[in-house]
């Protein structure tokens, strides 16, 4: 691994900040991936970031370590080697909605959160965050070109023994059916419906099974992100005898549904009632799981009730929707909790419309630079969050650096500079003609903060020296996803797209490359579209890094296009000593456990374990599964 | 009196019907349904509009407004109050599974409202202007004042502070199956619920003693010889029961629609949790279902409430 590849955690550690300061410094969240993150927080991972195995095609064996640049990474593993047994109890905090038992049908994500406890995927992130690809089904793989992708799958994989099942192994027929299926978007009895991941199937044009073992896909056009699409939490494999008997009733959930290949199996699964997994004890992978099982309790609306449970032991680790609660409760239990802080993948966006109000670049540049993000992260987050660029400092392998990022327009920490580009901009674009801009805030963000109408006005009045600005409410469903397409989108502030995988070359393309149809604000820049073309079908991790990194320079100089990433913010959790969560890295000396920042449910079942004899663990309430 | 509950009950189910009428006007005002709820995250900016309306049309959601409310009043007219969207359950089912835990809360709520209440109202106007009464007046000001969640996190900190028992928020204790671990787990929200409950009765009932207190037969009854006793208990306490009761009556039907705040505190499973989660969920037809037995209990108790004053008070006639 280059330096510039190495974590980015690890560059900003050792140049700048101690890194209690800048977990302060950063942070994530989402509740509905918190909710299942929170006990899937976990011990010590090597932390090393690479994807070669992508290219090196020879799966978990070739994703590379390089000590070059994992000081922070690799810092603290913990000493403990995990312990068998025990059962973990989590908590969801919200309402997550089952939307269906089919994991190709589910267009929420819950059940994909689900699957990754009891099904696997052809491959998977071993590091989340950066991107390092490890075998899941297929035991190893070879890429001949970007458009060919050969996978060697496991002859160790067998379904969960149910009637419906018979135990029978896994083979790359599986694999097929869960592609074609997909393409197809149709049911076994050949009516339609929405799949919502058909169109990335339909781009494999052939596949071809020569035995049990191996599985060939080529697809229409070369793809260096094909890999990391396979990988990605959403693209579980599910049982083709059980999805296709429950595909008429696919709303309605049941245990049956699912039959497991991977850690867990699912003992209850049903609708207002706990979901149980126990431990599968036909799991391909030795030693894993190390839990007996877990139970996630029915719904907590209310923190109280979460908090009571955490501090008495009921559940294992907590977050409050308020950051500062969890904080005095980990200061109060400093001697028995530790805190993890993990980004969460909602990202906060400014949105301008370029094809109506901000028709010239330079209004756009001059948002992008007057708009004081690290303001807003101490206003809304309590200071927990980081500056992001076009792609987010969760997805760190391929994220601008930090040191060069705040020499940028809008990321400096002097903010007199920032004002100075934005206004010099604004004046000379004829800001002042544009009259009111009226900036829109979705009904989603208002509900918890409901003062940013008022908020980001006068930020901007301020920043500009202006009275133009002025907020009012709108709806994702009503005002803004129904005219993206046309054009006639709001200028809007809110979380928009969520994060869901360390690369973020497909999103960037679609964003950005002018024959995307989701290039809703029409960008046409060749530079951009050469470099996003050409990062799209590199099967090399550097060079795609590279790339992706050129074409966010060319995008961050021209004010993101309207798209303005502001940043990401975080979600700090405190676990008792004896519950070693999914942690990247575990919590020592004092300093905060740091989280996976993107969904690393898959790894539970290696990190997640509990330490029965840490002196926390006495008064722990029973959990019977 | 036969006619009186007669025209009453018509009238209630005009109540009912209006009732009706508004929580599914108004629970269809609200942004956002199931269908939209369970497809979308609402964060992506994705369109999944054909997966939403697939959702829509399998639940019914497309159907114009106008013919979902006439379907509605169909159902409820025959009493079926619908199906939960998310577990498929009926609303009766649901409710019929909650409602033990609703009454098993309700009634130890009820039990120390009224257990604080009138004994201090009473307590409070025998001992009028005495440093009892004074400080009784302030503990009931104090309970009218400060919000039941607040009684309830303020004990539950001393609680969590001192470690003085496990209140068991994940096992779902009740009496009939671990009486220790659901008599912990009902102790905070009792108190707080009985407090918030009870202090607007003490100071009810205290008001009415005075003024009853200060009646011509009071004083009749006094020179007629009676002990104090006598009058306080059979003259005064009777007749200024009266307000009381209506007061009393709510709280009991309160009851029934649940304690939304204290089951969602400590996570009891009962109606008012349940009430809260359907909202949340946008699943109506559980929600609306709940909210007219909710009414159809509040109106009943209202009527007998009505009935008993006529018990209780004989110059009451029903016209």
């Amino acid at each position: 691994m280059s330096t510039n590849n190495t974590n980015y955690w690890t560059q900003t550690t050792r140049r700048r900040l101690s890194r209690r300061g800048l977990l302060r410094g950063t942070a994530t969240g989402g509740i509905g991936l918190a909710g299942w993150a929170l006990i899937g927080c976990g011990d010590s991972d090597d932390g090393t970031a690479t994807a070669t195995a992508a290219a090196a095609g020879t799966g978990t064996a070739a994703a590379t370590a390089d000590a070059g640049g994992t000081a922070a990474a690799t810092a603290e593993p913990s000493s403990m080697e995990p312990v068998d047994g025990g059962a973990a109890r989590g908590v969801f905090l919200g309402g997550n909605v089952f939307d269906s038992i089919d994991v190709h049908r589910a267009f929420g994500d819950p059940t994909s959160w689900l699957s990754n406890y009891v099904l696997n995927k052809v491959v998977r992130y071993d590091n989340p965050d950066t991107g390092e690809i490890g075998g899941d089904l297929a035991e190893s793989w070879e890429i001949p070109d970007a458009a060919t992708y050969t996978f060697n799958i496991r002859p160790d994989v067998f379904w969960q023994d149910t009637p419906i099942t018979g135990g029978r192994q896994l083979t790359s027929e599986d694999i097929k059916w869960h592609w074609e299926r997909q393409a197809a978007g149709l049911l076994a009895d050949g009516t339609e419906s929405p799949f919502r991941h058909q169109t990335f199937y339909q781009g494999i044009t052939s596949i071809e099974t020569p035995d049990e073992s191996t599985i060939i896909a080529k697809l229409a056009t070369p793809n260096g992100t094909f890999l990391g699409r396979l990988a990605a939490y959403f693209s579980t494999v599910p049982n083709r005898e059980a999805t296709e008997k429950f595909e008429a009733d696919h709303r309605t959930l049941s245990e049956d549904a699912m039959p497991a290949t991977g850690a867990y199996t699912l003992k209850q699964w049903r609708s207002d009632e706990e979901i149980i997994f126990l431990k599968n004890p036909k799991n391909f992978r030795p030693g894993e799981p190390h839990l007996d099982g877990w139970i996630y309790p029915l719904l907590f609306e209310d923190p109280n009730a979460s908090r009571v449970a955490f501090e008495q032991k009921q559940i294992d680790a907590f977050s409050s929707p308020d950051p500062s609660l969890t904080k005095a409760i980990l200061e109060a239990n400093s001697d028995s909790m530790y805190e993890t802080l993990t980004g969460v993948a909602n990202t906060v966006y400014l949105h301008l419309n370029m094809n109506q109000q901000f028709k010239d670049v330079r209004l756009v540049r001059a948002m992008n630079a007057a708009f004081d993000r690290r303001a807003m992260i101490q206003t809304f987050h309590q200071g927990l969050g980081q500056v992001s660029g076009p792609v987010t400092w969760l997805q760190e392998g391929y994220a601008l650096l930090p040191d060069e990022l705040v020499t940028l327009d809008g990321y400096r920490t002097t903010r007199d500079e920032d004002l100075k580009v934005a206004r010099d901009l604004w004046a000379a674009a004829g800001g002042d003609a544009l009259g009111d801009v009226d900036i829109q805030i979705p009904d989603t963000w208002l509900g918890p903060w409901p003062d940013t109408t008022q908020v980001i006005p006068e930020m901007l009045n301020t920043a500009m020296g202006v009275t133009q600005f002025k907020s009012t409410r709108t709806t994702y469903n009503d005002d803004i996803i129904p005219n993206l397409a046309n054009g006639q989108f709001p200028n809007w502030f809110a979380w928009t797209s969520q994060v869901s995988s360390p690369d973020p070359r497909a999103e960037l393309r679609q964003t950005f490359h002018s024959t995307s149809t989701a290039n809703f604000q029409h960008v046409d820049n060749p530079d951009i579209d050469a470099l996003l073309d050409q990062a799209l079908v590199s099967v090399d991790y550097e060079e795609s890094v590279e790339l992706s990194r050129q074409a966010q320079r060319l995008i961050l100089e021209n004010g993101q296009y309207g798209n303005v990433i502001l940043y990401n913010y975080i979600s700090r959790s405190a676990s008792w000593n004896y519950f070693h969560g999914n942690n990247k890295i575990a919590a020592s000396g004092g300093e905060p456990g740091q989280g996976y920042n993107i969904f690393a449910g898959h790894l539970a079942s290696k990190n997640v374990w509990l330490d029965q004899n840490d002196p926390s663990f006495q008064g722990r309430a029973t959990v019977t599964l | 009196m036969s006619q009186y509950i007669l025209r009453r009950l018509l009238l209630n189910v005009v109540v009912l019907w209006f009732v009706a009428s508004l929580v599914f006007f108004a629970s269809n005002l609200l942004p956002g349904d199931f269908a939209q709820r369970q497809v979308a995250t609402n964060l992506e900016l994705a369109d999944y509009s054909e997966a939403i309306e697939e959702a829509r049309h399998i639940l019914g959601l497309d159907k114009p407004l106008w013919r979902r409310y006439v379907d509605f009043m169909a159902d409820t007219a025959t009493l079926d109050l619908g199906t939960s969207y998310d577990t498929g359950r009926s609303t009766w089912s649901e409710l019929g599974r909650r409602l033990p835990t609703t009454l098993e809360l309700g009634t130890l709520i009820i039990f120390v409202s009224f257990a604080l209440s009138i004994p201090i109202g009473v307590v409070s106007a025998v001992k009028q202007d005495t440093w009892i009464d004074y400080l009784l007046r302030g503990f009931s000001i104090l309970g009218v004042a400060s919000p039941v969640f607040f009684i309830a996190i303020l004990m539950t900190l001393v609680v969590l502070k001192f470690d003085l028992f496990r209140i068991d928020i994940v096992g779902e204790p009740h009496f009939w199956t671990d009486p220790i671990g659901a008599a912990k787990l009902y102790l905070i929200p009792t108190i707080a619920g009985g407090v918030a409950g009870g202090a607007g009765i003490m100071r009810l009932l205290r008001s009415q003693m005075l003024e009853v207190m200060r009646n011509d037969y009071i004083r009749t009854a006094r020179a007629k010889g009676l002990r104090e006793r006598t009058v306080w208990v059979n003259h005064a306490m009777k007749n200024a029961a009266l307000p009381v009761l209506t007061v009393m009556g709510l709280t009991i039907a309160n009851v029934v629609s649940g304690q939304i705040i204290l089951e969602n505190m400590f996570n009891i499973d009962g109606v008012g949790r349940f009430l809260f989660t359907r909202l949340i969920l946008r699943d109506f037809p559980p929600f609306q279902g709940a909210v007219l037995v909710i009414a159809f209990v509040i109106v009943t108790t209202n009527l007998v409430v009505d009935v008993i004053y006529g018990w209780l008070d004989p110059r009451i006639r029903f016209t």
